[in-house]
Parts: C-alpha cells; sequence; structure tokens
C-alpha cells in the first residue's frame, strides 16, 4: 500500500468507534464489482462518516475483505443491512459472541 | 468538452449524453425493469438482493418476508423515476440533456449501480477483469464494453456527488 496516506494513524480510530460492547455487529463483505469510490460514498452517505473515515472503511473490505460498520441493536443492525442492501452493498448481522 | 454530470448554480445536476449513450442507457433502464419484473427468474438478480444472515436460515427467512419489498419497491421507483428524466431530456447543442434533482441523481446511481452489479454477475466479472484487454472475439464482447461504460459513468457521478 501506498505510503502517502497516514493509514495505519486512522484505523485503530475506526475500530474503536464501531467496535462496542453491544451484541449485534453490521458487516460489509468485498465483492469484485462494487466501485472503491462508491462504497466510499455510500458509508459517508449512509452513517454520517468523515470522507476519511470512510475511505479508511472501505480500503478495509477492500485489503482484508470485511469491515464492521454499525453495531447496537438487533433491529437497528436489520435496519443498517437494509439500507446497505438497497444500495447494492454486500453486508449481512451477527450477534457478537 | 465536458464530462456526463455537471453540477448547477442552483443544485441540480445537468447530464450530457451523446445519442448513443442516451440510446445505451434507455435500454439498460428497460432491461432492468424486465429484470425486476421478475426478479425470482433471474440467477443474476441474487445479487440485488443478498442475504442479511449467512448462517441463520429462519432469520434470514423472515428477513426477506419483512425487507425484501420494500427493497424491490425501492428499486422500481428508482427505475420509474430515472425513465422520467429520460423523458424529459432533449437534444440541446448537438447533444442529449437534462437538470436532476438532488433525488434524482440519487436514482441515476441506484439504477447505474444495479445495473453494473447484474451485469457484472452475469459476466462473471472478478479484480482481475479490470485490467485485462477487451477480447473483440469475446462473444460478450460488447457486453463487457457496456460494464466498462457503466463503470466510466458511475465513477463521474460518484466524484460530483461527493464534490
Amino acid at each position: 500500500m501506498s505510503t502517502t496516506q497516514p493509514t495505519t494513524l486512522e484505523r485503530p480510530d475506526t475500530e474503536e468507534a464501531v467496535r462496542t460492547d453491544r451484541p449485534w455487529v453490521v458487516v460489509v463483505w468485498n465483492d469484485p464489482i462494487n466501485l472503491m469510490s462508491y462504497v466510499t460514498y455510500v458509508f459517508q452517505k449512509l452513517f454520517g462518516f468523515t470522507r476519511e473515515k470512510a475511505h479508511q472503511l472501505m480500503l478495509q473490505v477492500h485489503y482484508e475483505g470485511k469491515a464492521l460498520v454499525s453495531s447496537g441493536p438487533r433491529e437497528k443492525c436489520e435496519a443498517d443491512v437494509a439500507r446497505l442492501h438497497a444500495h447494492g452493498l454486500w453486508a449481512t448481522l451477527y450477534k457478537e459472541d | 468538452m465536458s464530462g456526463p454530470f455537471s453540477p448547477k448554480r442552483d443544485g441540480t445536476l445537468e447530464v450530457t449524453l451523446s445519442e448513443a449513450e442516451l440510446a445505451l442507457v434507455a435500454t439498460i433502464v428497460e432491461q432492468m425493469g424486465e429484470v425486476l419484473e421478475a426478479p425470482e427468474q433471474s440467477p443474476y438478480t441474487t445479487r440485488l438482493f443478498p442475504p442479511a444472515y449467512k448462517d441463520d436460515p429462519d432469520a434470514q427467512a423472515e428477513f426477506a418476508r419483512l425487507m425484501t419489498g420494500d427493497l424491490l419497491d425501492g428499486k422500481r421507483n428508482a427505475l420509474a423515476s430515472v425513465a422520467a428524466t429520460l423523458e424529459r431530456g432533449a437534444m440541446k447543442r448537438s447533444a442529449w440533456r437534462v437538470r436532476l434533482t438532488a433525488d434524482e441523481a440519487q436514482d441515476w446511481l441506484a439504477v447505474i449501480n444495479d445495473a453494473r452489479l447484474t451485469l457484472g454477475t452475469r459476466l462473471d466479472v472478478t479484480e482481475r477483469s479490470y485490467d485485462r484487454a477487451l477480447d473483440p472475439d469475446d462473444p460478450e464482447s460488447a457486453a463487457h464494453e457496456v460494464f466498462r461504460y457503466l463503470g466510466y459513468l458511475e465513477e463521474y457521478l460518484v466524484d460530483t456527488l461527493m464534490g
């Protein structure tokens, strides 16, 4: 990965923001069709993330295969998954151990 | 020569397409309409209606029962909105033009993205497909070209919306 962007500095902050003690989490999976810029745009639009944070999450999806994008009660996570599906992203939810 | 999408001072987005591009977009709208009319009959639309639960068939069945109708309605509405903008546009200064509201721009984005997902799934697109040169002898070469055009259009639209 290019060293021109402060990716490693941003990543712990991103993880902190989405990982909480709550029981349900939403995961977005990598797919070969959605454009990287589009995924970043959807994260900003749906979750109000800054462009930088949305970009970091998109890179995590792209390079690690998935990223946690939201967490909370089951109903909220199902609604987030439905909104992600409406935007063509491959999202699932599960109960955290 | 400006690109296909250009933001205007009044908050609208001007679309500028050649006649050939307009014909292509109109065909895609028509084909996506056919796909949505019988989504259960198309092997490619599982990508448009993905599962929310990977390992829990009961929870997935309940999720699909509650959510699929709204998801399908949203896709139909976006398609109808784009079709209406195609009707509204006109040839002006040797190109086809129309002004989109912010909501209509989102509908264009949704339809283009769904078309890429559907076509990309049919063509079995992988991450490596993007580096490969188009093969004119491939019977699907025209479809690959459409897929690339949609990628260009979407990239441009996202860039414009992000500002």
